[in-house]
């Protein structure tokens, strides 16, 4: 039979790609949707850039940009990923996952695939803000910027992770918005979203050691500003590598039990 | 009188459901929290000042204008809700004046707005804020009326607009760009002159400016009474246009 023929990884991989281009579809064809997504971070670059200008004394808007664009794209990862957990939990309502679960489709391919559909979403949205900030002259190497968004892929794919895991455990709409703002709120903070963690007093930043995100949000700025060997840049890596997997596993135990 | 009375039981009715749900109240306050403990310390480092008690005094009023500003432009969604689900409707059929009926709903989100940022300053206290009594007293009067001209244009436009994803896209994409050209994140005393030049146009920069002069102290600064004015005006205006809206589409 050709079910057994194909080895396992390539079923998973083929289902995985199956999901992805179905949830990538549906998002593409909704531009209103998309366009909605970009208003807040474009609102923050437009609006807020002046402020932090000031603040950190930098000369030129160009190197404010520089600072602020790998923070900006930092928080869309963060709550891109981390209030996924609504689009699944309707999913579910509307029969969407059921209807799927009735095709041969591998559990883990059907998370995957909605997983790496949020990491599209994202970067898609992270080109177009850093486009606008190389429009007011900030100015990153493409190999930086593709490795920043790298970092940015493995955080958003660990954000979707918990989020998944959490909207499984608590199918509750209305306790889920406020446990992920309790989540999300601190951890970006914490991981300078606003202000750089770099002008943070030493208590904050001692905290942050112990956040993933700010290590990303770290890594990402290094990238941004030409330091591609500075040690962050590899132990921001390894850390939300490993993270990134752990948590994907662990979705995906929890996914293919309460979906089984 | 029976306009009073009439915004009076709808206040109450009102009031009473969202008092019977203690935890969304306290959901609604993990936000404000989150940034007063984690974001007052980098504002500490960048506006250069010695204390905790000078980073509160500077950031309490502006998180406080962020939770009036975000509040109020968001509760057309409440307003929506309850047309959707009849409740309006079967208010409608009571003798209740149609004026009533909204502004007893608007005071709902007046109080709760006041009541966050009594807990908020309560809190901010406790980590070394100081304000004088009187000086809170006028910096809620001025929260109050920053959430009544929200909550006002937000019920308006949940009147023309009552589709929920379109008021989340226009209240999403009206309330960002007030609010960070209000500083309410970094305050717009140090900010290039131009976000300065354009905030003159914004009334919420105005509340502020005020609400900050007020938390430090500066009870005589002339931004204190020319924002209560602006806004004092501001609010009766929109609080008439959206009872007329109101009056019109719920008759």
């Amino acid at each position: 039979m050709n079910g057994v023929a194909v080895a396992q990884p390539v079923k998973l991989a083929r289902d995985t790609w199956l999901t992805f281009q179905y949830e990538a579809g549906r998002w593409a064809r909704n531009r209103a949707v998309i366009a909605a997504s970009l208003l807040q971070p474009a609102t923050f670059l437009l609006f807020f850039t002046p402020f932090l200008k000031a603040v950190l004394h930098t000369r030129t808007y160009g190197d404010t940009f520089q600072i602020y664009v790998p923070l900006l794209l930092c928080s869309m990862g963060l709550f891109g990923g981390l209030f996924s957990g609504f689009a699944l939990l309707a999913a579910i309502r509307q029969g969407v996952v059921g209807r799927l679960r009735v095709t041969p489709l591998s559990r883990v391919g059907l998370l995957l695939g909605r997983e790496l559909t949020f990491v599209l979403m994202t970067g898609f949205q992270a080109v177009l803000i850093s486009a606008a900030g190389l429009v007011f002259g900030m100015r990153v190497r493409p190999a930086n910027f593709v490795l920043a968004l790298i970092v940015l892929a493995m955080m958003v794919l660990l954000g979707v992770s918990i989020a998944y895991g959490l909207a499984l455990a608590v199918p509750n709409e209305s306790v889920l918005p406020g446990l992920m703002t309790g989540l999300a709120n601190p951890l970006s903070l914490l991981a300078g979203v606003l202000i750089p963690l770099s002008v943070a007093p030493v208590w904050v930043r001692d905290v942050a050691l112990w956040n993933p995100f700010a290590w990303a949000a770290n890594s990402m700025r290094a990238l941004f500003q030409g330091h591609i060997g500075a040690p962050v840049v590899w132990e921001a890596f390894a850390i939300l590598a490993g993270l990134a997997t752990v948590a994907v596993l662990l979705s995906s135990r929890i996914f293919s039990r309460e979906i089984a | 009188m029976k306009l009073a009375r009439d915004t009076w039981l709808t206040f109450q009715y009102e009031a009473g459901l969202l008092v019977r749900n203690p935890v969304n109240i306290a959901v609604t306050l993990l936000q404000p929290v989150a940034y007063l403990l984690l974001f007052t310390p980098f504002l500490k480092s960048v506006m250069g000042v010695s204390t905790y008690r000078g980073a509160y005094q500077i950031y309490v009023p502006s998180l406080l204008c962020a939770m009036g500003l975000f509040s109020g432009l968001f509760g057309g969604f409440a307003l929506i809700a309850a047309i959707q689900r009849g409740v309006i409707g079967r208010l409608r059929v009571t003798p209740l004046s149609r004026v009533g009926l909204l502004l007893g709903r608007e005071l709902v989100f007046v109080s709760l707005v006041g009541f966050q940022g009594i807990v908020i300053t309560v809190i901010a206290l406790v980590f070394g804020l100081r304000v004088s009594p009187l000086n809170f007293l006028l910096a809620l009067v001025l929260l109050s009326l920053m959430v009544l001209i929200g909550v006002s244009i937000s019920y308006v436009l949940a009147i023309y607009v009552p589709s929920q994803n379109a008021l989340m896209n226009l209240a999403n994409g009206i309330t960002e760009p007030l609010a960070l050209l209000a500083g309410v994140l970094i305050p717009l005393s140090v900010a290039p002159l131009w976000v300065r030049d354009i905030a003159v146009w914004n009334p919420f920069a105005w509340a502020a400016n005020g609400m900050r002069a007020l938390f430090q102290d500066h009870i005589g600064d002339q931004v204190v009474w020319k924002a209560l004015v602006i806004l004092g005006v501001l609010a009766a205006i929109t609080v008439v246009v959206s009872s007329r809206a109101f009056s019109r589409e719920a008759a």
